[in-house]
């Protein structure tokens, strides 16, 4: 029998925060960090609104407590606070940490750097050329954290970092490892920025799925992890158990580079595999953290998928990205820890800027917040370029 | 006068063929395989939504008309024929 | 390297296909053919295409990372029929490669340089990412299962012969498509292993670490 999955620590960075505690305060009083760019310069900065982490990079670097070079990425420093912060809440001492693996998520890597950088190289400067591979913030990570056993990094888009979690958790119930660090990071570059407005998906003003007027999605930043632990590991420390991963899933859609089918197969095979996966019943799930980009590919057939599922016993749902931004590679993560906050708490965050639903497929997500909510089961979604489609569940304990 | 306007028109669909066929890397098509008539997308050449958005980048960059809807593009790039009387009516 | 790599896995799963490109050289199950490559990466990968005799326009709207992983597919598959034997739902794509969609996002970059010249295209930002040849190759070949897309810094040959293997015994999975394609402008290589469940008295090539090593070591050399 395969051991049970745990999430035992949780941490993240986002535009409406720099750990769990600021997070879940924003949320509970609707603040969202959706704004005029200010840390990243582009010709787009007034126009194009996007949730960035409020703090340069030398003020990250501080939190840390580290002197940084041209070498240190954006993205590399927010997934360092992350996956410090989630350390620490899973009370895992130093000595304890060698026997964890790392698996984390990134689409841009040290873009950031190289970017401002490879114009104008110079002996000084020009060790940011090592850092621009997807690999190196989990390296940066992983020697930040002393983790050695096993160091991976994953890259598919938006749906990276549920794939991150995914991977961790395989290798735990396949005995590979005890303990894995899984999430991922992604900082905004001017390099995203304008890639998603020559698709023409980015909304001039803040984003708002699900309804029928939506124009697009605002681009975000910031990381989180999760610590995951076998039933095994985590014994004399069941204190610590946040929740369960109960089920899991991932299907590819099979129909183009960037847009989702009309019929949401990808989205809806990924969730009614991750229900089957996780033993439970489409009924079991009380909450759905869509992935609800405000796209009007995306939603619309995100809706479908939810209504082919579902039905008429379609759970409570809301997509958090009027909150935080699509951050891209770390989307997965960021919502999953939104999702196990909504858990924890029994509050639901709602989906803001709603007004009226799609005309071709009228889904209605909650709108104001709600609390004590009896939850056990919460799903999340999130589906990437490449037809790459995650569902994860967690569930109380 | 309808002389010179044929002929304008005949010029700018011809090119707006070989750009066609050149951004949207139709490397097996020559300027004869696109009727100026035929629908681009669907049937027809069977373009995607990908290559409505570069046909939006070619009308700005080479004719200097900017379209901010994507959904307007739907319409104006039907076929060659329409385009190029978009381009006609707009320059 | 960690000592798990070493763990025994069982003897269920078979190397039923393999396809390996590199310059000058495609191999089909370790027979070779020759390529005419002159330095002319596009040319190169276009010949191959044309060799093929399949027709498939969208093969020109690939940047060179998908146009290898399309025709390394097209090889690996030849005279398979998958969808005969599994449901979509059962094939899943284990890949990496050491540099990411980073010829792509060159290309993209520079279409952002110059704001007297500044035209981004679409068609170029949406190949600036590994796992869009994953997407490709599922729309080719109808593959609608689990993939996952690796940056390591080179073919870490026992841990995807050990992810493949695990995803195979634990789930509802039958059947895996494994890869490794990578391309810069400096250079370019691509592997694929056709992973199947299969009685191990019929198989040929067990999945092992050791046996996709000596594959490409092969190949390599040849």
């Amino acid at each position: 029998m395969p051991p049970k999955v745990f999430v035992t620590g949780i941490g993240i960075v986002s535009a409406i925060g720099l750990n769990v505690s600021e997070n879940f305060s924003s949320l509970k009083s609707l603040k969202h960090g959706i704004g005029v760019l200010k840390n990243l310069r582009t010709i787009h900065s007034p126009s194009l609104p996007s949730g960035e982490v409020k703090l340069s990079n030398s003020e990250l670097a501080e939190i840390l407590g580290i002197r940084i070079g041209p070498d240190f990425s954006r993205t590399a420093l927010l997934g360092m606070i992350a996956a410090r912060e989630a350390l620490q809440n899973a009370g895992i001492e130093n000595n304890e940490r060698r026997k964890m693996g790392i698996v984390s998520a990134t689409s841009v890597g040290g873009m950031d750097r190289t970017e401002l950088l490879y114009r104008d190289i110079t002996p000084e400067n020009q060790n940011f050329i090592a850092s621009h591979v997807c690999g190196d913030s989990t390296e940066k990570i992983a020697d930040f954290l002393q983790i050695t056993d096993f160091v991976s990094t994953i890259s598919t888009a938006c749906s990276s970092s549920l794939n991150a979690i995914m991977a961790g958790a395989e290798m735990i119930k396949n005995n590979l490892l005890d303990r894995v660090i899984a999430g991922g990071s992604d900082a905004l570059s001017k390099f995203t920025l304008n890639g998603f407005n020559s698709l023409m998906i980015l909304d001039k003003n803040h984003n708002r799925p699900f309804d029928a007027e939506r124009k697009g999605l605002n681009l975000g930043e910031g990381a989180a992890y999760l610590v995951l632990e076998s039933e095994n590991a985590v014994k004399g420390r069941e204190d610590k158990i946040c929740c369960e991963l109960k089920g899991y899933a991932n299907a590819n859609d099979a129909y183009h580079q960037t847009a989702s089918s009309n019929n949401g197969e990808g989205a809806f095979r990924a969730m009614s595999k991750a229900i089957q996966h996780g033993g439970l019943n489409i009924s079991d799930i009380d909450y759905i953290n869509a992935h609800g980009t405000g796209t009007i590919n995306n939603d619309f057939t995100e809706a479908v998928a939810l209504n082919r599922l579902f039905g008429k016993d379609l759970p409570l749902f809301s997509s958090t990205k009027p909150f935080t931004g699509h951050t891209l590679g770390a989307a997965g993560v960021i919502e999953s820890v939104i999702s196990i906050l909504t858990l924890r708490n029994k509050m639901i965050f709602p989906n803001l800027n709603f007004c009226k639903p799609i005309l071709e497929m009228p889904l209605v997500p909650v709108t104001e917040r709600m609390e004590n909510v009896p939850i056990k089961n919460v799903l999340t979604n999130s589906f990437g370029f490449g037809g790459n489609d995650s569902t994860l569940i967690f569930s109380a304990v | 006068m309808p002389i010179f306007k044929n002929i304008y028109m005949e010029a700018l669909i011809k090119k707006l063929k070989t750009e066609i066929i050149e951004i949207l890397n139709l490397e097996d098509l020559e300027i004869d395989d696109i009727n100026t008539d035929d629908p681009l997308f669907n049937e027809g050449l069977g373009l995607d939504s990908i290559d409505a958005l570069e046909l939006i980048v070619l009308m700005e960059k080479e004719y200097g008309i900017k379209i901010e809807d994507p959904a307007e593009g739907k319409k104006i790039f039907h076929s060659v024929k329409t385009m190029a009387e978009f381009i006609s009516k707009n320059q | 390297m960690p000592q798990y790599y070493s763990r025994k896995m069982t003897n269920k799963y078979c190397i039923t296909s393999f396809s390996m490109i590199g310059k000058g050289k495609v191999s089909q199950n370790g027979l070779m053919k020759k390529y005419a490559y002159t330095g002319d990466d596009l040319l190169y990968l276009k010949s191959i295409y044309k060799s093929l005799g399949i027709n498939y326009p969208k093969f020109y709207k690939m940047d060179p990372l998908c146009k290898l992983a399309f025709l390394s597919g097209e090889f690996l598959l030849e005279g398979i029929d998958l969808k005969s034997k599994y449901d979509p739902s059962q094939i899943a794509l284990v890949f990496s490669n050491s540099a990411s969609s980073l010829f792509t996002d060159i290309n993209h970059t520079n279409t952002i340089l110059d704001p007297d010249q500044y035209f981004p295209k679409p068609a170029v930002f949406v190949y600036t990412l590994p796992n869009i040849m994953l997407g490709e190759l599922s729309i080719r070949h109808t593959l609608k299962g689990e993939n996952v897309f690796f940056v390591s810094r080179q073919f870490d040959a026992g841990f995807m012969s050990e992810y493949t293997h695990d995803l195979l015994n634990t789930t509802r999975l039958k059947a895996c498509i494994v890869g490794w394609v990578d391309y810069l402008d400096q250079g370019f290589e691509s592997a694929m292993f056709l992973i199947e469940n299969m009685d191990a008295a019929k198989c040929g090539d067990l999945l092992s670490p050791e046996n996709l090593e000596e594959k490409i070591h092969t190949f390599a050399n040849l």
